[in-house]
């Protein structure tokens, strides 16, 4: 595998398509070109069915599952499956089939917004390092190597420790706030490539701004790799979120989550006795995880960029 | 690396010094003169102001005097001596495990691309990929702990047995299998695909085919030459993993009780006990650094290729 680590080649693989064809319309941008790699990628487009799928039944939640996921009904505690409680019920009484897909959507909404909120803020102080350099760079590169050096979850375990008490917000704006590191690297890696190639150097020539350099011709440009990227982020945040919400750092209790299901199975009894409360949680971590890793690879393939190892 | 952990130390020490309240804060007992939580605080330097407490704390790290637990008042270089053997016995168990089960799966996969003990292979790595590794933790302790009853699922030995010599290294193995299986599983998933890839890539170099063609047996081929190329960058690659190591022993020391580090670390966590938060954090953050340095300088020693000025 060659370690020549972010380098994009967003030709297209075949030359006659850039030109127009006969009846004159124009060829085959790089992004059709991907997009069409990408829908012959079988593991990618079941991926995205799959997620499709997870997305469906969280948003769906109140016309599936009948009982509200907050409720309590305290003469019906833990009880095991059966034809009202397809999951049972958990320690307070309340149905885990509605709070399966009810968590759904705050674990999906984590992974949606931190990945957004990451690729803004890595984006933004890569995009700044690579066309900037010098002493900006300098500055922002060594606040990645202290991101880097320690891990996300680490980090997070740190400010966890010093928050009061987590919300959602809060836990996003933290996950965001411990991980833009990577991203940032790869956009400043593209920059600094695309810093030196001729249509940068002539957009400057003519005197196009600054920003106007940065949106209209090198963010385009360096699309590929952050799109991947950002894919990948999506499933790692669900991923941290449901570890941090089992160890009990996560979204505060009632709200139900994927990991705060799981939080229950650190009980001995709960884990021993009653697989039914937290084997379906996990199973749709691993589930939506294992799909958008699905549609990240595909979407490398279809960009055939090389920027992360995974 | 010195000036990326000063830096990470301020960093640490300034979000500290916003943390709500102190140590004595959440121990508060009206039935204790409050002289005495002033005194507590003047005893662990808490009245002084950050600056001068950072400039205290830095020196005496540097000295290797990591302070006093707010809550267990022993020393945190102590707890930690007593706990790092744990660690890495832990962590050098599931490293045997990442290499001796990853690597000749990886070139089995390489070697008959396409099949289907490949398929197989590649879809258990996805899911390896994409389990929390949490996850992964409380299904084997469900499943070989309590179901099978083939392992133990906390404890780095069985309590009370009295076990010498052999058979306590056998309780300790017998102990250790489930958690460095659980921290290996991320570790495994991931060597197998590079080895995998890393080999399917080197068998279609231009040298092997010579090889062949001057008539070098098959077996020879895989080993002398497509192994040694296709492997050799896989020494250094747990190095830069060691950051994953580290939070991934937080979950699992946590989940199967196991006296380690990442046990003591997410304690203090929980007890905002922050000498020695601080210690485990800065230790950690040191052995990422260092094994990074050490992935760097493997990698110019295995691959003469790679030159550093």
């Amino acid at each position: 595998m060659s370690s020549s680590a972010e380098v994009i080649l967003n030709q297209p693989e075949q030359e006659p398509e850039l030109k127009p064809d006969a009846k004159g319309k124009k060829g085959k941008s790089p992004f059709q070109l991907a997009l069409r790699r990408f829908v012959r990628n079988r593991m990618a487009v079941s991926g995205i069915f799959i997620l499709l799928a997870v997305t469906l039944l969280s948003v769906c939640a109140p016309l599936i599952a009948k009982h509200d996921p907050y409720a309590s009904d305290l003469y019906n505690t833990d009880a095991r499956p059966d034809g009202k409680h397809w999951l049972g019920t958990d320690d307070t009484g309340r149905d885990v089939f509605s709070r399966l897909l009810y968590g759904g959507r705050i674990s999906l909404l984590i992974g949606l917004l931190t990945m957004i909120f990451t690729v803004l803020i890595g984006g933004t102080l890569g995009a700044v390092a690579g066309y900037y350099g010098k002493w900006v760079d300098m500055i922002i590169m060594r606040a990645t190597d202290v991101l880097l050096t320690l891990p996300t979850l680490l980090m997070f375990l740190f400010l966890a420790s010093i928050l009061e008490k987590t919300s959602l917000w809060v836990l996003i704006v933290a996950l965001a706030l411990t991980s833009w590191a990577t991203t940032a690297r790869i956009v400043r890696g593209q920059f600094l490539s695309l810093r030196e190639r001729e249509f940068v150097l002539s957009a400057r020539a003519i005197g196009c701004s600054d920003l106007r350099i940065i949106f209209r011709h090198m963010i385009p440009n360096a699309l590929g790799p952050i799109i991947v990227n950002a894919t990948l982020l999506m499933a790692v945040m669900i991923s941290v979120e449901s570890a941090l919400s089992f160890l009990g750092f996560g979204v505060p209790e009632p709200t139900p989550t994927w990991g705060n299901m799981l939080n229950g199975a650190r009980n001995i009894r709960v884990l021993t006795q009653q697989p039914w409360l937290w084997i379906p949680p996990g199973m749709m971590i691993v589930i939506t995880v294992l799909a958008i890793n699905f549609i990240g690879d595909g979407l490398r393939d279809a960009f055939d960029t090389r920027s992360t190892r995974r | 690396m010195i000036p990326v952990l000063i830096l990470i130390s301020i960093i640490l020490f300034t979000m500290i010094q916003f943390a709500p309240g102190d140590a004595f804060t959440g121990q508060l007992d009206p039935k204790v003169d409050a002289r005495y939580y002033d005194q507590m605080r003047k005893q662990f330097g808490l009245d002084k102001s950050p600056v001068e407490q950072y400039f205290i704390w830095a020196g005496n790290f540097v000295k290797g005097e990591l302070g006093i637990s707010f809550r267990h008042k022993t020393p945190v270089s102590e707890m930690i001596s007593e706990r790092i053997g744990n660690t890495f016995f832990l962590a050098v168990c599931a490293l045997i495990l990442t290499y001796a089960l990853a690597v000749p799966l990886g070139i089995y996969s390489a070697q008959h691309p396409y099949g289907t003990v490949d398929y197989t292979l590649t879809g258990t790595a996805f899911v390896g990929l994409s389990m929390p590794s949490f996850f992964a933790g409380i299904l084997l302790i469900y499943l070989f702990a309590f179901k099978l009853r083939w392992f133990p699922s906390s404890g780095t030995v069985t309590a009370g047995a009295g076990l010498e010599g052999i058979a306590l290294w056998l309780d300790k193995l017998h102990h250790v299998v489930l958690p460095a299986f659980t921290l290996a599983i991320i570790n495994i998933a991931s060597y197998m695909r590079y080895t995998r890839a890393s080999v399917l890539e080197e068998k279609q170099q231009d040298y092997v085919r010579t090889a062949y063609a001057k008539g070098v047996p098959a077996p020879l081929v895989l080993r002398r030459h497509v192994l040694r190329n296709a492997l050799l960058p896989l020494v250094t690659l747990f190095g830069l993993d060691l950051g994953l190591l580290f939070s991934g022993a937080v979950i699992t020391e946590t989940i199967f009780s196991w006296p380690g580090l990442g046990q003591l670390l997410f304690e203090s966590v929980i007890n905002r006990d922050y000498p020695i938060l601080m210690a485990t954090t800065m230790l950690i953050a040191i052995c990422v650094l260092v094994g990074n340095l050490v992935a760097d300088i493997l990698y110019g020693v295995v691959d003469p290729r790679i030159r550093y000025d």
